[in-house]
């Protein structure tokens, strides 16, 4: 009775091999020391790939997080915006759009304490336990009477810790603003809407 | 007064916050989200990323073999997946979905980069240890070894294998995954293993 090939006994160990074909190893391994042998190395072989895993490290997480939603704020459309027409129009106003985000972040770093309104509309990333009490706060009531603070210095009372990293205009129905608190331990990210 | 789209979302985000849930939400929950980030809604797309992220980079870093290359690989798949929601048909389950979308994108960037052209798991570093690694293979030196073998694999067997041994999905959910028969999938599976093996007996022939 002849062996079976390396490769059939990498996928009997693995469980891949169906049928007649798995009987007939089946047998064949329990009578073949040299090849309930490579069967084992196999069987180690698929251990060892499943424990090299890599947990993805922490601060990496919030990171990744943060920038994958900078990079679709700044994208120029979203998942049901893929009509060519429509494309074509977005990108001729684009110019415009720059200059409207431009003028509305200049006016954001510009203009406080007269700060607009603040309407809570998203969190990203880890969320610190200050942040956390923020968030809630802006957000345990309902839609139609937003949660809202008077001042980005209001805004940051919960946060004794936290640091403005940058604060950025996107498009929207009205101007959509980010702003990005960075921790110690984490970082999150608000979008809000000035009306 | 303007209005925001993701406003759905946010409350019910709020509210699992605020119920002090900490597990994986349930599939019709992620459907909500994903029907909500269809429509717009970046606060739930924020939360689709936030319950796959670890998943794609488990499977970008095995394939890649390093931190900046998964974390990159990561970002390009949430943004290509936030691009192509609409396509998705939100009856089936997101995860087949994403796993498509980062062997596509761990394709590209190791095709872009050239990073492992030139140099096979065969002419791979062999660090030294005190015993048989079919004994000790659960050390931490031994893990770091078996990444920097399979992400030496060609991309297609070490995308195989990461799916198939690591994220343990069956050939058929490889085969989708990779856009291949389950058959080519099988194949190479088995020469992937079958240089893995090798990689090992050569570490053992060194350390004995």
């Amino acid at each position: 009775m002849s062996c079976p090939r390396d490769s059939e006994l990498a996928l009997y160990a693995g469980g891949e091999l169906k049928g007649r074909r798995r009987t007939w190893t089946d047998g064949h391994v329990r009578e073949c020391q040299p090849c309930a042998k490579k069967v084992g190395e196999f069987h180690v072989v698929r251990s060892a790939v499943a424990s090299s895993a890599v947990t993805i490290p922490a601060g990496l997480r919030a990171g990744i997080r943060v920038s994958v939603l900078d990079r679709i704020a700044l994208d120029d459309g979203g998942p049901a915006s893929r009509n060519p027409l429509l494309a074509g129009i977005l990108w001729a106003c684009a110019p415009l759009a720059l200059l409207a985000g431009v003028a509305a972040v200049w006016d954001l770093l510009t203009s406080e304490p007269e700060m607009p309104p603040l309407r809570m509309a998203g969190i990203a990333a880890e969320v610190p336990e200050g942040a956390l009490l923020l968030s809630r706060q802006l957000n345990t009531v309902p839609p139609e009477s937003p949660g809202r603070a008077d001042s980005l210095d209001e805004a940051f009372g919960a946060l004794d810790s936290g640091e403005l990293i940058f604060v950025e205009a996107g498009e929207g129905p009205g101007v959509l603003a980010q702003l990005r608190i960075q921790t110690a331990d984490a970082s999150i990210e608000i979008h809000w809407l000035i009306d | 007064m303007s209005t925001f789209i993701g406003m759905r979302s946010e409350v019910s985000l709020v509210q699992w916050m605020s119920d002090g849930a900490s597990d994986h939400p349930g599939p019709d929950a992620v459907r909500g989200f994903v029907v909500a980030a269809k429509a717009g809604d970046v606060a739930a797309f924020g939360y689709i990323v936030e319950l796959h992220e670890s998943r794609v980079f488990r499977t970008a870093r095995a394939i890649l073999g390093s931190d900046s290359d998964a974390e990159d690989a990561v970002q390009e798949v949430f943004v290509r997946a936030y691009r192509y929601l609409a396509r998705f048909d939100e009856s089936r389950e997101l995860a087949p979905w994403l796993y498509r979308i980062t062997a596509n994108v761990c394709r590209d960037l190791a095709k872009n980069r050239r990073r492992h052209h030139g140099v096979s798991i065969e002419s791979l570093h062999l660090a030294s240890s005190q015993s048989g690694p079919f004994e000790s293979l659960a050390r931490q030196e031994q893990r770091e070894l078996i990444r920097e073998a399979i992400a030496r694999l060609p991309y297609k067997e070490g995308a195989a294998i990461t799916l198939r041994d690591l994220e343990g999905l069956t050939t058929r959910e490889v085969a989708k995954a990779l856009g291949t028969t389950e058959a080519t999938v099988r194949s190479q599976i088995s020469s992937a293993r079958a240089k893995l093996r090798k990689y090992i007996l050569r570490i053992e022939r060194r350390t004995s």
